[in-house]
């Protein structure tokens, strides 16, 4: 009876009101943290082992030069590369100079057929690498050769070779698990050495080992001419897109990963609308909270009669305290269940939007958001008890 | 309880207290005395109520409830102090409207959280007839039953002092005598004092001393 005495002058509408009014702020802070998050997973190249700052070069192939002898960088090249402004360090793709094919094992996995094909591998400098790389490291002795493949040819596979060879899919994880076998030819001698994919690139279009093992291979197993020049340049840039980078590229007839260049604007503008965004969730959150807590003093100052009477009539201030508390708590709750079971469905209806663009999005919710809920909806509370305090203890009569 | 009034001059008659009874002066009231306030309108009866109830604290000097400053009560003293010590009839009654008379009553009961009282308020409202009108919001009532279920509603706590600011300005002569009548006996049941403030007008009410203001 105390709690409908308390609440006996409110208008649910303008409690409806500045719930939703919570509810948008609150969805939106989160969301916008969610995408920030997302992006700059997506982003930060961690699935693709480079940083967007990388560029890949290669000289524009033309009729002169397609059916000779591949043309590769030499060491003037290298150097006025490295002679630009923003350009960090320049280092050239590392490519076999032994004849090398691979092979699944026997019995490994799905592939239930005997594949075999004619390999080259390339390696770039670790350095170049993300630092994340896990597994993808070699040293002497190791048994197991770790490979970076590019994700587009596990599309290829799936979508074109396996229903044309009545072969399954398979996924990047199932074929992850299969072991196969690499054999290297080193001058006439067949060297078998086992061999798992470890991860997948979506920029570098090429079959990635670590440098330590192409570096020992070269050496060990070389029937071509050690003195190659490199085909392709990883290059370290600060900005992907620097005009004179570009400009540079254009005049010496050299190709980059334009893809990269796109993805580098796309993320500056990305990241401008984020902070835009979150600058204005900031704000709509800030309002939202203010709109709520106008809310609840307007309880305090509607019920104010009651609030006297029953202060009057000798009830602990606590305890009417503890019921608008509680009363607000329940609101808050709701909202916060409001607000993440709606940021869910978001995120799983972009997560499917997403997939069809193949572009990858965690299906659930970050824990750093449910944290961050965690923290919005304890301070939202907190803010609110010490308004709702302050006003019954207000009514109190003072000296 | 003793309640003394230590040169207590309420904000309002700041510079107006020269020869008066209460204000500016040391004034005690004792433990089981019943005390009339008369006075005419404006002289501060209210005024006097309210600071003796807590619900008024902007004035100069002291208030000291059995031998403590009241100023040093913090706010679940006063509450203590409300629902424990000191039972009040205001003069415009303080009932809740939206609710019925029968859950007006209730409003102590939730206070001290005591079932007993139940038997006590059926004896109150049958002694002042207010059996027939329990169920009626508060609101709807005259102002003579309203009247009746606020004293009601002041006998039902527990207190040692009964604070009624003219009780009976809605209650006819007969209706006075039987609510004097109850008043004295819980009175006695619980040894408690009244103070009662009055326009002047004689009431059933027994005192053992008078105070103009």
């Amino acid at each position: 009876m105390i709690r409908r005495l308390l609440l006996s002058r409110q208008k649910p509408v303008q409690l409806l009101i500045s719930s939703i009014g919570a509810f948008m702020g609150i969805l939106l802070v989160l969301f916008t943290l969610q995408s920030y998050l997302d992006f700059r997973e997506m982003m930060s190249d961690k699935s693709d082992w480079l940083h967007p700052e990388y560029l890949i070069i290669n000289k524009k192939l033309s009729i002169l030069n397609s059916f000779g002898k591949a043309e590769g960088f030499d060491e003037e090249e290298i150097e006025a590369l490295k002679k630009l402004s923003g350009v960090e360090h320049v280092a050239p793709f590392r490519s076999n100079l032994f004849r090398a094919s691979g092979m699944n094992m026997p019995g490994g996995g799905s592939l239930n057929k005997e594949l075999y094909a004619e390999l080259f591998f390339e390696s770039i400098p670790d350095e170049m690498l993300d630092q994340e790389k896990g597994s993808f490291t070699w040293k002497e002795g190791d048994a197991l050769i770790p490979i970076l493949i590019p994700a587009d040819y596990l599309k290829l596979y799936n979508f074109g070779f396996a229903p044309s060879q009545g072969m399954p899919q398979v996924s990047p994880g199932t074929l992850s698990s299969i072991p196969f076998k690499i054999v290297m030819d080193s001058m006439g001698t067949p060297i078998r050495k086992d061999a798992r994919i470890v991860s997948y690139s979506q920029r570098i279009q090429s079959i990635l080992v670590p440098d330590a093992f192409l570096a020992y291979a070269n050496d060990n197993y070389t029937w071509a001419d050690p003195e190659r020049k490199p085909s392709r340049l990883i290059v370290q840039v600060k900005d992907p897109s620097n005009t004179e980078v570009l400009r540079f590229l254009d005049e010496h007839n050299y190709e980059s990963n334009e893809e990269q260049l796109r993805n580098s604007r796309l993320s500056n503008v990305l990241k401008i609308i984020s902070s835009i965004l979150a600058a204005v969730a900031g704000l709509i959150i800030f309002l939202s909270f203010l709109g709520f807590f106008q809310y609840t003093q307007l309880v305090l100052y509607r019920n104010q009669y009651e609030i006297r009477t029953l202060l009057d009539l000798g009830m602990p201030p606590a305890r009417l305290f503890g019921v608008y508390l509680k009363m607000i708590g329940v609101v808050i709750v709701g909202i916060g269940l409001g607000s993440l079971s709606a940021l869910f469905f978001i995120q799983r209806l972009m997560q499917q939007r997403l997939e069809e663009y193949g572009l990858e999005l965690a299906a659930q919710l970050r824990l750093e958001v449910l944290f961050s809920a965690l923290i919005i909806f304890v301070l939202f509370f907190v803010i609110q008890g010490i308004g709702l305090r302050k006003g019954i203890y207000g009514l109190m009569p003072k000296g | 309880m003793e309640i003394r009034l230590q040169h207590i001059v309420p904000k309002p008659f700041e510079g107006m207290v020269s020869g008066h009874a209460v204000w500016g002066q040391d004034f005690t009231f004792h433990p089981q005395n019943n005390y009339l306030l008369t006075a005419p309108s404006g002289k501060g009866k209210s005024t006097l109520l309210h600071i003796l109830h807590g619900s008024r604290r902007d004035f100069a000097g002291s208030l000291w409830i059995d031998e403590r400053n009241s100023a040093t009560f913090r706010p679940a003293e006063w509450a203590a102090y409300r629902s424990e010590k000191i039972a009040v009839v205001f003069q415009d009654l303080r009932l809740f409207p939206q609710l019925t008379g029968r859950e007006n009553l209730r409003i102590p009961h939730l206070i001290h959280n005591n079932p007993n009282l139940e038997e006590e308020q059926n004896r109150y409202v049958a002694a002042l007839g207010m059996d027939g009108h329990l169920e009626k919001k508060c609101g709807i009532l005259s102002l003579g039953q309203q009247q009746r279920i606020a004293l009601i509603r002041a006998l039902l706590q527990d207190f040692s002092c009964l604070l009624m600011d003219e009780p009976f300005s809605h209650l006819d002569t007969a209706n006075q005598e039987v609510a004097s009548e109850l008043i004295h006996q819980v009175l006695a049941q619980k040894k408690a004092a009244m103070i009662v403030s009055s326009l002047g007008i004689e009431t059933p009410l027994n005192f053992t001393e008078r105070i103009t203001l």
